[in-house]
C-alpha cells in the first residue's frame, strides 16, 4: 500500500489515525467499564461474593475417647469415609446405580431413587470400610464422592457395651454413657467459617479444622476392663450352664460407689447395634426392676438392729413352717420347719417366717423409714440414662399384707443397682453412696475433672454395719451362701430366690425364678461388692446354688487381679459414724475355718 | 531473488516488540492457568497450555519462513480443504457440550472452524488482490467476496458456533474497509444494518435472545443466562486495585466462575491481579492491535495490507468482544481471548495470525 508520493502519505496517516483511533476509543470504553466494575463497585461486589463462598458450617468435633479406669480404650473414634452423590452430576443413573449397588450391597432400586431426586446432595452409605471405599473410588463414577467422618468404634466389642452404650450415625450418643455424657464427649459444635465451592466441596484442603483442639473431652470410667471381663465371662458361663434367659452382674467398690463392672446377658455388639433386638440395648441393672426376695432380708435385719428394737441375739418364733398373716400363707423354702431363730439364723437359713416376724417388730413406720434411708423406691442417681425408681409404695397405700410381704422381699421391686448400693452401705460403715460409672474427665491424657464420692445419707450406724457384716459372713460360712466362700478371704453376703410375677399380673409363677447373690469382701474391710442375678435358670434355681458360685469365681479372679493378699491383717478403713474414714484393725481370719 | 528468513534485512525490520508482547501475554495465560489449577486435579492443564504455546511459536515460525505472497497463492486450495473439513465435522465431528466443533485426525483433535478464520484472511486478500480495478468498490463488487465468507459462516453457525461465525464476518468487514468501499455504499450498508439488526432478533434462538436480555438486566435469570455475567462481574469487581494475588482468586477458583479456563480467563486475571494488572494487560493488547494497524499501512503491497487487515480484524474482534463480554457489556458468546484462553486450536490460529503480521512487516522493504 506504500505509495511514493506525499499526498499518499497524508492519506495513509489519516487512515492510520482513523482506524487506530477506532480501536483506542473501544479500549477506552472497556477501560472505563473496567474502572467502574473494579473500583467503584468493588465494595458492593465483594460483599456479594463473600456469602457465596464463605459458609459457616457446624462441624462436630470427634467424640472424646472413653477409657476404663486404667486408661484402656473402650470407645474410640476412627476415620471413616462416607459416600455421597450429587445427583445432578450423575451422567448415567442406571449404570451408576447398578455399579454402586454391586460394590455396596445396597439394593439398586434404592440407589436409583436417591439418584433421581432433585437434591444437590444425598448420602448413599455412611462410614464404610476403606476397602469398600477404594472399590467405589476405582469405579470412577461421576457425581460420586466421599467425605471423612469420624466413626465410633468399640474395640472391646460386647465388653461393657450395656453401660457404655453406642452412638447414632451422626455420632450422637444414643444409649448408656455415650448418651448420658454426650454433652461432654461430643463437645459443643464449633462454628467454622469455611470456603465452600459451588458444589459444597470444602475448598481444596483449606478445611479450617483446629485439629485436636476440637476433639471432645475424654471420659475415664470407673469400670475396670479386666474386672468387666471377669464379670461377663463368669456370667455368660453360668447363664449358659443353667439355660437361663439372662443375668446381671454388678461389681462395685462399696467405699466409693464406683462401679467396677456391670455385665448383662445376653450381650450385644455396639459396633453393629442395629442388628440386635432393641430390648438388648437397655441396661437391665439400672432400668429393670425385680422383686428382691430374700436378699432384701439384709436391709430388714439391718433396720431391726439399727433401730434398737432387736439385738442380734434376740429370737423370733417361726411358727413351725407355716404362718398366716394379712391374708398370706407363708412357708419356708424347701418346706423347712423352724421354731425359735436368732436374727443370725433367720439370715443364715433365709427364713421367710422369721423375716415376717422381724418386720412385725419393726412395724410399718420404722420399716418404711429404713427402706427409704437405704434408697429403696428412689433413683440411686447413677450417671446412666433410664434409671428406674423401682416400686415402693408410700405407706398410706399399704394393705394388711404389705408389711409381711415386703419383709421377705415381695410386693416391692428394686433395680439391681439399688440393691447393691444399699448393701454397700451395710458394708462400708453405714453410708449410702451415689453409685457412678465415670471417674472423671480428661483431656490429652490429663484429668481435668474428677468426680468425688457423693454421700447420699447415712443409712445405719457404723456399729450396725459391723454387726451386719458378722451376720452376713455367717451366711456364707454356715448358711445358704456357702458356695460364695473364697479361700483366704472373709466373705459376707446373702442369697435370694424369688418367683417371677406372672406376665398377666395374677400372682407368682411357679417355674420362673430369679436367683440372686449379693455380697462383699473382705468382710470386715470391704473393697469389692458383687451382685449376681441369674434370670430364669432351669432345674436348679436357688440363689445359693446358681448365683453364689458366680460371685465366688468373680471375687477370686478379681482378688488375684488386684493383688489382694489373703489373710491380710493390715489396717483397713471403713466409714465411721462421723462419715469420715476410720481405721479398722482387722482381726485374724476366723480360725473356725471357712 | 529469494531471500531466506535469516537475511540481515529481515532481521532488521522484524518487530521484536510485538513478538515479545505476545509471548509475555501468553506466558501470563499459562501462569493464570497454573493459579487456577495449582496442585489440584486439573494441574496438567497449565502444562498443556504451555505445550500449545510452543506449538503456536512453531506454527508462527513456519509462517515466517515463506513470503506471504507464497502463502496467498495457496488460497483457493486452502479454501476448499477447509470447507471439506468443516463439512466433515458435521458428519464425523466430536460433540462436546452440545456443539460439534472438533475433528479427530488421528494425531490431534482440532477445530476446523479455527482454520477457517485464518483461511478467510488469505482468500479475501487473494480475491481483492486479483481484481483488475482497485478500490473503492461499489456495493455489487462486494457480493462475490461476501458469498466466499458466507459459505463457511453458515456451516460454522450450524455447528452451532455463532461466535466464530461472527468473527468471520468481522474479518470480512475489516478487509473490505482496507480494500476500500465507496462512501455511498458504506452509507447504504449502514442503513441496511440498522434496519436488519431488529429483524435479526427473530432469527436468534431463545437462549441467544435471553443472553442479550440478561446483558441489560442480568437479574432476570441470575442462575441461568445471567449467571455468567453476574459471576464474572463479581470476580472482576472483587479484585480491587491490586487483586487478590495469584492462587487466591476465590470466585474463580471455587468453581463459581464458569468457563474460567477458556472464555472467562480474563475475569480470573482481573480478580487475581486487580485493576493495576488488568490495566497493564489491556495496554498490552491495545499495543498489539495498534501495531497491527501500523503494519496494515506499512505493508509494501496490496496483499500485505489486506492480509494485515484481516489479521487485525481477527485479533481485535476476539480481544474486544471477549473482554467486553467478561465485563458484561457484550452478550455471552463463545469467543476466547487470544494468547490467554485455554485451548490448542485457537492458540495456534492466534500465533499463525501474528506470524502473518510479522511476516508482512518483516518484508515491507523487500522487493
Amino acid at each position: 500500500m506504500v505509495k511514493d508520493n506525499s499526498s499518499g502519505n497524508v492519506v495513509r496517516q489519516r487512515k492510520i489515525i482513523l482506524s487506530g483511533g477506532f480501536f483506542v476509543v473501544i479500549f477506552l470504553v472497556i477501560a472505563w467499564r473496567l474502572f467502574q466494575v473494579h473500583i467503584v463497585w468493588h465494595d458492593k461486589l465483594l460483599k456479594f461474593s463473600a456469602p457465596q463462598y464463605s459458609k459457616t458450617i457446624y462441624k462436630r468435633p470427634d467424640r472424646g475417647t472413653i477409657f476404663d479406669r486404667e486408661g484402656r480404650e473402650m470407645a474410640v473414634t476412627i476415620e471413616a469415609e462416607s459416600l455421597f452423590v450429587r445427583p445432578f452430576m450423575v451422567e448415567n443413573v442406571d449404570l451408576t446405580a447398578s455399579k454402586l449397588s454391586k460394590a455396596l450391597g445396597i439394593s439398586k432400586e434404592k440407589i436409583k431413587r436417591d439418584l433421581s431426586g432433585d437434591k444437590r446432595f444425598v448420602w448413599i452409605d455412611r462410614q464404610i470400610s476403606p476397602e469398600v471405599a477404594n472399590k467405589v473410588r476405582k469405579l470412577n463414577l461421576k457425581g460420586v464422592d466421599f467425605l471423612n467422618e469420624g466413626r465410633r468404634y468399640y474395640p472391646s466389642r460386647e465388653l461393657g457395651a450395656r453401660s457404655i452404650g453406642f452412638v447414632g450415625i451422626d455420632n450422637q450418643g444414643l444409649a448408656g454413657i455415650e448418651y448420658y455424657y454426650d454433652s461432654y464427649i461430643r463437645s459443643a459444635p464449633k462454628k467454622i467459617r469455611t470456603d465452600l465451592d459451588l458444589f459444597n466441596n470444602l475448598f481444596e484442603g483449606e478445611e479450617q479444622d483446629g485439629g485436636n483442639e476440637l476433639k471432645g473431652i475424654d471420659l475415664v470410667l470407673t469400670m475396670d476392663k479386666v474386672i468387666q471381663h471377669f464379670a461377663e465371662h463368669e456370667l455368660r458361663k453360668q447363664v449358659k450352664a443353667t439355660n437361663a434367659v439372662g443375668g446381671v452382674v454388678i461389681v462395685m467398690d462399696p467405699m466409693t460407689g464406683e462401679v467396677l463392672a456391670m455385665a448383662d446377658q445376653p450381650q450385644f455388639n455396639p459396633n453393629e447395634y442395629d442388628s440386635y433386638d432393641k430390648r438388648l440395648w437397655s441396661n437391665k441393672a439400672v432400668s429393670h426392676t425385680f422383686e428382691p426376695g430374700s436378699t432384701f432380708k439384709v436391709l430388714l435385719a439391718a433396720a431391726s438392729i439399727d433401730s434398737g428394737l432387736m439385738k442380734p441375739t434376740d429370737t423370733v418364733y417361726c411358727e413351725n413352717g407355716e404362718y398366716r398373716v394379712g391374708g398370706l400363707n407363708i412357708h419356708e423354702a424347701h418346706n423347712k420347719k423352724y421354731q425359735d431363730l436368732t436374727i443370725k439364723d433367720v439370715l443364715a437359713k433365709s427364713s421367710n417366717i422369721g423375716a415376717v416376724k422381724i418386720g412385725e417388730i419393726l412395724e410399718s413406720d420404722q420399716f418404711y423409714n429404713y427402706m427409704q434411708r437405704f434408697g429403696i423406691g428412689s433413683k440411686t442417681g447413677i450417671d446412666l440414662p433410664a434409671e428406674s425408681n423401682g416400686l415402693f409404695r408410700s405407706i398410706d397405700r399399704w394393705t394388711s399384707s404389705s408389711l409381711p410381704a415386703m419383709s421377705f422381699g415381695q410386693e416391692l421391686s428394686v433395680t439391681q443397682m439399688q440393691l447393691i448400693t444399699a448393701v454397700s452401705a451395710v458394708a462400708n460403715g453405714g453410708l449410702l453412696l451415689k453409685p457412678r460409672v465415670v471417674k472423671g474427665l480428661s483431656k490429652e491424657g490429663h484429668m481435668v475433672k474428677t468426680f468425688n464420692t457423693e454421700v447420699v445419707r447415712r443409712a445405719i450406724s457404723q456399729d450396725t454395719s459391723r454387726i451386719m457384716t458378722d451376720l452376713l459372713e455367717n451366711v456364707v460360712r454356715e448358711g445358704t451362701g456357702s458356695r460364695a466362700a473364697i479361700s483366704g478371704f472373709r466373705v459376707a453376703g446373702k442369697t435370694g430366690t424369688s418367683q417371677k410375677s406372672k406376665v398377666d399380673g395374677g400372682g407368682y409363677s411357679s417355674d420362673k425364678f430369679i436367683a440372686t447373690f449379693v455380697g462383699y469382701f473382705p468382710a470386715e474391710a470391704p473393697r469389692i461388692a458383687i451382685l449376681v442375678m441369674i434370670d430364669e435358670p432351669q432345674k436348679e434355681f436357688y440363689g445359693g446354688v446358681v448365683a453364689a458360685p458366680v460371685f465366688k469365681n468373680i471375687a477370686e479372679r478379681t482378688a488375684g487381679y488386684l493383688n489382694m493378699v489373703p489373710d491380710d491383717n493390715s489396717l483397713y478403713y471403713v466409714y465411721g459414724d462421723n462419715d469420715k474414714l476410720v481405721e479398722l484393725s482387722v482381726p485374724p481370719l476366723n480360725k473356725k475355718k471357712l | 531473488m529469494k531471500k531466506t528468513i535469516f537475511d540481515k534485512k529481515f532481521i532488521g525490520s522484524f518487530d521484536w516488540v510485538l513478538l515479545l508482547l505476545v509471548f509475555a501475554v501468553s506466558l501470563c495465560g499459562v501462569i493464570i492457568m497454573y493459579s487456577l489449577t495449582g496442585s489440584g486435579s486439573g494441574s496438567y492443564l497449565y502444562l498443556r497450555q504451555a505445550r500449545w504455546l510452543l506449538y503456536g511459536l512453531a506454527g508462527m515460525t513456519i509462517v515466517l519462513l515463506f513470503d506471504y505472497r507464497t502463502i496467498e497463492s495457496f488460497a483457493y486450495p486452502l479454501y476448499i480443504i477447509t470447507i471439506i473439513l468443516l463439512i466433515m465435522v458435521h458428519i464425523y465431528g466430536k460433540k462436546i457440550s452440545g456443539a460439534r466443533r472438533w475433528i479427530d485426525i488421528g494425531i490431534i483433535t482440532f477445530q476446523p472452524s479455527e482454520l477457517a478464520k485464518f483461511m478467510v484472511i488469505i482468500v479475501l486478500s487473494k480475491f481483492f488482490n486479483s481484481r483488475r480495478e482497485g478500490g473503492p468498490y461499489p456495493l455489487h463488487a462486494l457480493i462475490t467476496p461476501f458469498i466466499i465468507v458466507l459459505i463457511p459462516f453458515l456451516i460454522i453457525a450450524k455447528q452451532p458456533d455463532l461466535g466464530t461465525a461472527i468473527i468471520l464476518m468481522l474479518i470480512f468487514v475489516s478487509v473490505c474497509l482496507v480494500a476500500g468501499v465507496e462512501p455511498r455504499s458504506l452509507k447504504i450498508l449502514f442503513v441496511v444494518g440498522l434496519i436488519a439488526a431488529p429483524l435479526m432478533w427473530f432469527l436468534l434462538k431463545d437462549y441467544q435472545r435471553l443472553r442479550i436480555l440478561t446483558l441489560i438486566n442480568p437479574e432476570i435469570d441470575p442462575l441461568g443466562a445471567g449467571y455468567h455475567i453476574i459471576q464474572s462481574k463479581i470476580a472482576v469487581g472483587s479484585g480491587g486495585l491490586f487483586g487478590k494475588g495469584l492462587l487466591n482468586g476465590t470466585q474463580s477458583r471455587l468453581n463459581f466462575l464458569p468457563e474460567r479456563y477458556t472464555d472467562f480467563i480474563f475475569a480470573v486475571f482481573a480478580e487475581e491481579m486487580g485493576f493495576v494488572g488488568i490495566f497493564i494487560l489491556i495496554g498490552a493488547y491495545l499495543t498489539i492491535v495498534l501495531k497491527g494497524v501500523d503494519i496494515i499501512y506499512q505493508a509494501k503491497d496490496m496483499s500485505g495490507g489486506l492480509m494485515a487487515a484481516g489479521a487485525v480484524g481477527l485479533l481485535a474482534s476476539h480481544i474486544i468482544i471477549n473482554i467486553a463480554m467478561v465485563m458484561g457489556i457484550f452478550p455471552v458468546v463463545g469467543i476466547p481471548l487470544p494468547f490467554m484462553s485455554y485451548g490448542g486450536s485457537f492458540m495456534i490460529t492466534s500465533f499463525l495470525t501474528i506470524g502473518l503480521l510479522l511476516n508482512i512487516r518483516m518484508r515491507r522493504f523487500d522487493k
